[in-house]
Formats: structure tokens, sequence, C-alpha cells
């Protein structure tokens, strides 16, 4: 819609600065972070098209980051693609599924939406879990990462790796904004504010809905390519139902309907759970360092707050702040 | 026609029914369970005619604008737009097809700012829903369109302000510019004055009387004054049934009508036929 | 083949009915908090879990099963009405987004907290001296215990459903279900009638866990895969219906234990399929408690 938010676009630059400074002074482990980070970022974009644009919230998108990091996996491993490629019909192969399930998700609303959408990302990891050719609840190993030697750079070093995927992301951002920005963006605006009013008015609510769910679909699954080639490892937790879960909390963090968003409350879970999981944090603070096996704890106490307390996230917060310095 | 009724047929025709009409309702009939909400209704709407519907609470009123706009599929009869039956489209293929309809209660996207509504609004008229790679503020078209409207309403101050937070009056107008916005064939209006000023209901009546000439217009409204003074014809509904249907002038001077609606008792004249 | 062979049938039946059973226990406090509120709890599991490890404590205290049966579960409750108080409370006017994402934390902390208090290792809980036998059920020889669970469970279904029959509170709750605004325009306190279900529900998942402790190990993470099944028995039987939650039960159970047996590769993942069949061709479950307009 006509420029309802004049925060995103500063926000957005500050954190492609903040982005750009932690890679250029990073060392090995922050270039890791950083790769982690930029594809969690894409992930959590893809769900906030969803649920912050249109309003539906999904409990099962993990289903086609897995599914985009297994194709991966078996086009590499089975059938010794090259990444590239395999990248591409990964996350094809993903935009089939989401729009295979979205034909049906797509007709339930509210909570029913949320259970079947929980059913799906379930379906997927139950079968992920008991398939002998995806190595069932072993996994796939030794998934090789994109080939970058043609312009003379290799993809296995932390730093060409975590500037790859952090390019991606930007694309992935000005993409969806691009999209956010269009007439179909302020079509999925209306649907989330009153789905019913625009069936009246005569648009195409089922086709609108469809195309979000496979877009947020197909670029989950992108992600979940990226994590293959960056963990060259893949397993059926991927897919499982709390991952889905916490990418939704990613999105809450960052603030509904804010792209950049996504992105910083990406970042803010992942820098959280590994500082809450090194012990030797615990130990700088004088606390036992045996806490940080309760990561998890703190995570949980972590989500509840910002769902009750903090509701529009940072983004909200910022966008607050912008209003009370105007006026 | 299928069945002429006798009010009707003692008539002139008025002028506006000799074209084909925009809207045909055809013997339809529904009802939840075992309660018959609507009992072989039938009515014909002419390009430029404006229709009303009258009839106490629970006489099956919303029940048959539900059925036009396809909310509800009618247990039988039929309804035509223009000569192409709709009876089992779904409501927003009937939008398409140029059957536009505003709500009893007020129906906007109430978290936008009016600008907004009508930029939705535009954006389905224009069919542009499904462009994702350019950006809103180039469809220069869509955009004037929706300042303009919101001028012709009177809108222009409160352009950028959210819905919910403007007046039950200016709402119920944004929410009868927004139908009118589709450039509608045929246009359902359901209590279009309802809790609103006198002022704000003069308004309301000349935006109505404002709108296009061969529009359709089938409206329901419990003020008898601003229906008598928009309707060409009426239909009076009691039980889900047609208990009267004819020119505005003769229904309002038909007994029944003077005595439940208009509070004066009736005149002794010729006593009129009610269709059985 | 497996299938012709009458002891194998007669005792895997019993070992869905025994799954089916424990899943009726957990669905049905959940079904009815959705039905009557439509609030949706994801910790449900994690009171189960709850429930195994209070009675874990309760039988090294009091060396009796019994006594666990009676406490472990009164424990679970007032876990559930301290969570209300404090926390469920306060989301019943949110959407159900932020009720699925605050209960989704409760899961974390949750797992975490039965860590802490009873460290990470599985733990068993022996079976009570009086039901450590077999028995033979139509020439079949089955451990008296697992016949134990099937009749807490039928005995559950029976209690409740004269509970929901008989009672003041059933005929509320009913109403509740029914038609929310209407029944609290009647004068009943409907938040009350609410929140004494939502503990009766705890309590039930609290009977749920220990009663599981000696047939499953109790670890943290032990409700991780009973909610969904969970979830799945509400969905299928229909929110706030007794008889679906019956029903929705023994479907799960049964589909799952056979499936289990005859289709590993795709036991679960039908059953996931089976949940998204049913909410597409009957969007309020099997049974619903409302009718449908």
């Amino acid at each position: 819609m006509p420029d309802r938010d004049p925060v995103e676009r500063p926000f957005a630059l500050v954190v492609a600065l903040v982005a750009l400074a932690a890679w250029v002074g990073g060392d090995f482990f922050m270039h890791e972070v950083l790769s982690e980070i930029a594809i969690l970022s894409i992930f959590a974009m893809s769900l906030s098209l969803l649920v912050g644009q249109v309003g539906m919230v999904s409990m099962g998108h993990a289903a086609f980051f897995a599914t985009g990091a297994y194709a991966t996996a078996a086009l590499t491993i089975h059938l010794q693609w090259q990444v590239l490629p395999a990248l591409l019909a990964a996350t094809l192969i993903a935009a089939l599924l989401a729009a295979l399930t979205g034909l049906f998700a797509i007709r339930t609303r509210g909570i029913f939406f949320i259970m079947i959408t929980l059913a799906i990302g379930q379906m997927v990891h139950a079968y992920l879990f008991k398939a002998r050719a995806f190595g069932a609840d072993d996994g796939m190993g030794g998934i090789p990462r994109m080939d970058l030697a043609w312009i003379g750079l290799d993809s296995n070093e932390p730093e060409v790796f975590s500037a790859s995927v952090l390019i991606i992301a930007a694309i992935v951002w000005f993409l969806l904004r691009i999209l956010v920005r269009s007439p179909y963006g302020a079509m999925l605006l209306a649907i989330h504010h009153n789905e019913h009013r625009l069936r009246a008015l005569g648009g195409f609510v089922a086709h609108f809905k469809l195309l979000a769910f496979v877009i947020a679909g197909t670029i989950a699954g992108l992600a979940g390519s990226l994590t293959a080639q960056h963990t060259a490892f893949v397993s059926p937790d991927l897919g499982f139902w709390t991952v889905s879960g916490e990418v939704l909390i990613m999105v809450i963090v960052g603030g509904m309907g804010s792209l950049t968003g996504a992105i910083a409350g990406a970042a803010v879970l992942t820098l959280l759970r590994h500082t809450l999981s090194d012990s030797s944090f615990w130990q700088n603070l004088g606390l036992d360092s045996g806490l940080a096996s309760y990561w998890q704890f703190m995570m949980g106490v972590f989500f509840i707050v910002m769902v009750v307390f903090a509701t529009d996230g940072i983004h909200g917060r910022l966008r607050r702040l912008w209003q009370s310095i105007k006026g | 026609m299928s069945a002429v009724d006798p009010v009707d047929a003692q008539a002139m025709r008025p002028p506006a029914l000799e074209r084909a009409p925009r809207l045909r309702v055809e013997s339809i009939h529904h009802a939840f369970g075992s309660l018959v909400v609507s009992d072989d209704v039938s009515l014909d709407i002419a390009p430029g005619e404006c229709h009303g519907l009258i009839g106490p609470n629970g006489a099956g009123k919303s029940t048959l604008f539900d059925i036009i706009a396809g909310e509800i599929i009618p247990l039988g009869g039929g309804v035509h737009l223009d000569g192409k039956e709709i009876t089992g489209e779904p409501p927003d293929r009937r939008a398409r097809l140029g059957l536009a309809r505003s709500f009893q209660h007020n129906d906007l996207f109430a978290e936008l700012t009016v600008r907004e509504n009508l930029i939705v609004g535009g954006i389905v008229a224009h069919g542009i829903g499904h462009v994702a790679w350019r950006a809103l503020a180039r469809e220069r078209s869509v955009c004037e369109k929706a300042e303009m409207l919101a001028m012709r309403l009177g809108l222009e101050d409160v352009l950028d302000t959210e819905v919910h937070t403007l007046s039950y009056g200016t709402r119920r107008q944004l929410e009868i510019a927004l139908a009118l916005e589709m450039e509608p064939k045929v246009l359902l209006l359901d209590e279009p004055t309802a809790g609103m000023s006198p002022e704000e209901t003069v308004h309301i009546q000349e935006r109505i009387a404002d709108s296009p000439p061969d529009l359709a217009l089938l409206i329901v409204e419990h003020d008898m004054d601003v229906l008598f003074g928009l309707a060409d014809r009426v239909t009076v509904l009691d039980y889900g049934r047609v208990l009267l249907q004819g020119d505005a002038e003769e229904v309002r001077a038909s007994d029944i009508v003077r005595q439940r609606y208009l509070g004066t008792d009736p005149v002794p004249t010729t006593p009129v036929s009610i269709p059985s | 083949m497996m299938l012709l062979d009458p002891g194998f049938l007669i005792i895997q039946t019993l070992n869905g009915l025994q799954l089916s059973m424990l899943l009726f226990l957990l669905s049905i406090g959940l079904s009815v908090v959705f039905g009557l509120m439509n609030f949706i709890n994801l910790a449900h599991g994690t009171l189960y879990m709850i429930g195994a490890y209070l009675a874990l404590s309760a039988v090294r205290l009091f060396d009796s099963f019994w006594i666990a049966l009676i406490l472990a579960p009164l424990g679970v409750a007032m876990v559930g009405a301290v969570l209300y108080a404090l926390l469920l409370r306060h989301l019943q006017s949110r959407g159900p987004m932020s009720q699925v994402l605050v209960t989704f934390g409760l899961i974390f902390v949750g797992i975490d907290a039965v860590r802490m208090i009873w460290g990470p290792l599985p733990h068993g809980l022996p079976v009570p001296d009086v039901l450590d036998g077999r028995m033979e059920i139509l020439g079949e020889v089955y451990p008296t215990y697992r016949l134990f669970i099937i009749a807490v469970g039928i005995v559950a279904l029976i209690g409740l459903y004269f509970g929901l029959e008989r009672t003041r509170l059933g005929a509320m709750v009913r109403a509740g279900v029914d038609d929310r605004t209407m029944t609290a325009a009647l004068g009943i306190n409907i938040d009350r009638v609410f929140f004494l279900v939502f503990c009766l529900g705890c309590w039930l998942a609290g009977v749920a866990g220990v009663i599981s402790a000696p047939v499953f190990s109790v670890f943290p993470g032990m409700d991780m895969s009973i909610l969904i099944l969970t979830l799945i028995v509400v969905v299928v039987g229909g929110p706030g219906s007794l008889w679906g939650a019956a029903v929705g039960s023994l479907l799960i159970g049964m589909v799952d234990t056979y499936g289990q047996i005859l289709a590993p590769e795709f036991a679960r993942a039908t059953i996931y399929a089976l949940m998204a069949a049913i909410l597409l061709l009957r969007p309020h479950g099997l049974l619903p408690a409302r009718p449908i307009h």
C-alpha cells in the first residue's frame, strides 16, 4: 500500500550495514554464524510473506525447507548433479509440493489452517524419518556446495559461502519487497484484513492465497537447499514441526509484516541460541557453566515473553519510536 | 415473465421493464431445516430501475440478498444476471460478472485507510490483482481514481485515516462507494441508511440517486421515506413469500403497506388483491 | 499372512485399544477446552509428561503406585491451574497464533524443567504388584496392566458421559460449547466453567501420564510424539465433542498400531493424510459438538 511504512527502508539499511560490518570484521566462526543467519533469514522472510502479509499462520512451513534440503541432497549425491542445477530443481520441487498441499490448505482458515499445515509438515517429516532411500532417521551427509570456481572463488571457504548466502538473502528481500508493494501485495493485505469483503468485491481470493503459499514454499525450499549445502548434511529434524514454530517466532520477534523484521528476528534468535548454549557465556557471568545445557528453557521463556508482551516485534517498536519522534 | 401478479397487471408497465431485465430472480425456494425463509420469490429488475424490498424482520429479506449475492445457494429456483444463469456461482464470480453489494453491517477493510480501501476496490475493478512485479504507486489510474472517488464522497480530509476511526455514517458512505467503484450492472444495497443521522441519510440518498443511469438497484430499507423516494417498484415480503409486488406508488397506496409500514390507517378504497 | 492369524489380531487390537484409551484421556480435555473457548493448548502433552514424572517421585516417596495415581494427577491439575491463572487466561482474547506460540514456548520450558529436576536419563516405573501378571483373553495371553489401562479409559468415558449429561457443570459445558454468547447471557460464568474444565483436562492428562509410565519409559520429550497424535484426535473427532474424542481416539489408536506393523514406512504419514482429508471433507470433525448450518 502507498508507503505505509516509513521505517522499513532505513531499518533494512541498518541491517545491511551491520551484516556487512560483521562479514568484513568477522572470523571463521562469525562467517559460519552469518551463513546460518542469512539462510534462516530467507526462510523467515518466506514465512513473513505468508503470516505478515496474508495472515496465513502456517505451522508446517518447515516441510518446504526440508524438501528443498533433501532434494538438493538426493540430486547431488544419488544422481551426481551439479549443485546449481540441483538448487534450482530443489526449489522447483518445493514449489510443486507447496502447490499440491496449498490446494488443500487454503480452504481452511484460522486454527484449522494452523492444524492442517501442521499435519502437512508432519506428513513430510514422518515420511523422511522412515524413507530408506533418504537415509531414514540418520539423514544424508556429504552434500557439496555450489561451485563458484568460474568466478575464481571456493565456496567451501566460510567467508565466500557466507557472502554468497548474504547476497541471495538480499536478492530475496528485494524481490519480496517488490511483491509486497505491488497491486498483488495490496490484494494479499486486503485478504489479511477482510477476506470476505475482498471476495464480495470480486477478488480472486483463492488464487491469490494459493500463489502466496507457493511463493513462500518456493523460497523456503531455496533456504533448505542452502542449508543442506552449508552443513553438508540433512536430517528429518529439518522438517519437524518445532522448526516451523521457531521460524514463526522469528517472524513475531522481528515484527509481523516486515521483511527486514524477519531478518532481524532470525539474527536475534540464532545469536541468542548460540549465546545461551555456550558454557563460557555463563562462566563469564560468574554462573554455573552447566546452565548452558538448559538453553531451551531460556529460549522457551523468551518465546513466551515475546509473544505476550512484544506482539509487534522489533519493527513495531521502531515504528512507534519513529511516530513519537515525528509528533 | 414467469408470473404476472395482479397489481402489476392492472398497472401501466414502467418503460424500463420493456427492456430485458438485468437481474431476474425466479421462484426462489429456500429453508433452514424446517423453517422456510424463501417461498417462491420472483422479481425482475430492469436496467435503470430501483427496486425496493420491504417486509418485517424475519421476512426473508437478508436471505434473499444472500441468495442473490451467492453467499447462500438456494434449494430451488434460479438467479439470472443479464440473461445468464448464476444460481450456483460463488460470490466473487458474480461480483466479476457485475453484481455488487453493500453490507448491512459495515464490512470494510477497517484497519486500512480510506485511500487504501478505495485502492483495493480499484485494483479489483481494473483486474490487476495478479500484477506482482510493478509497484502499486505506478498504477496511476487506480490511485488517481481512488482520490477522485474520495473527493466526490467528501472524504478528501480523511483520505489517510484508518477506516475504523471514522464515524458510522462516513463508513456507510464508503461501504456504498466501494460497491459502486466496481462499476456494477446490478447493485444490492442492504439498509444503506440504517443508523444514520437525517443529514447523512440525505447524503446517501443523493449518492444512490446519483448512480449510473442504467444501473439496476435492489434496496432493502427500513426508512419508508427513503425507500419510496428512491424505488420505482417495490416487493413486499412476509414469511418468505411475496405479499405484494408492483409500482412504488401502488404499493404505497395499498392497505397493507399503509397499515404496517407507514403507520396510517387504511383509507377505505378499493381492496387490493393479495396474490396467494 | 499375519492378518489372518486370530491371535495376532487380538493382541494388536488390544494394543491399539490401549493407545486409543491413552489418547482419549489426553484428547478429551483438550477437545472440550477447544470447543468451549476455541483455545488450543500445545503444552497439553507437557502436562502428561509432568504427570508421569510426579508419579515417579510419588512412588519413590510412598512406595505405592496407587498413592501416585491419586497424587500425581492432582499435582498436574494444580500446575495447570497456575499456568492458567498466570499466563493462559490472558491469551483468550488473542488470536490462535498467540495461543499456539505461547504454549509452544511452554513445551521447551517443560522439557528442560523436568530435565533439571529429574535428570536427562529415561526412568522406568514398576507395574503395581496386583496388576503384574498376565491374563488369558479370547485364548491369548495379555499383560494384566495393559488391560487395566484400557479399563481406565472406559471408566473415564462412562464417567465423563454421565458427568456431561447429568451434572450442572456438564449442562453448562454443553450449553457453552453450543452457544457461548447465549450461555453467558443466561448468567452463567463461562470463564469459571472454562477454568474448571481446563483443570479437569489437566487432571486427566495427569492420569494418562501416570498410567502410561509403567509401560513406556519416562523421559524428557516423551510429550512430543503423543502431543501431535492428541491434536489429530481432537481435529478428527470434532472439537468439543465427547463422542468425537472417543471415536477419534479409537480411529487414530487403531490406525497407528496397525499401520506401524503393516506399512511402517508410511504409517505416521498416513495418519496425517487422514487428518488432512477429514479436515477438508468435514471441517468440524467426524462428530462435531455444534450443529452445522
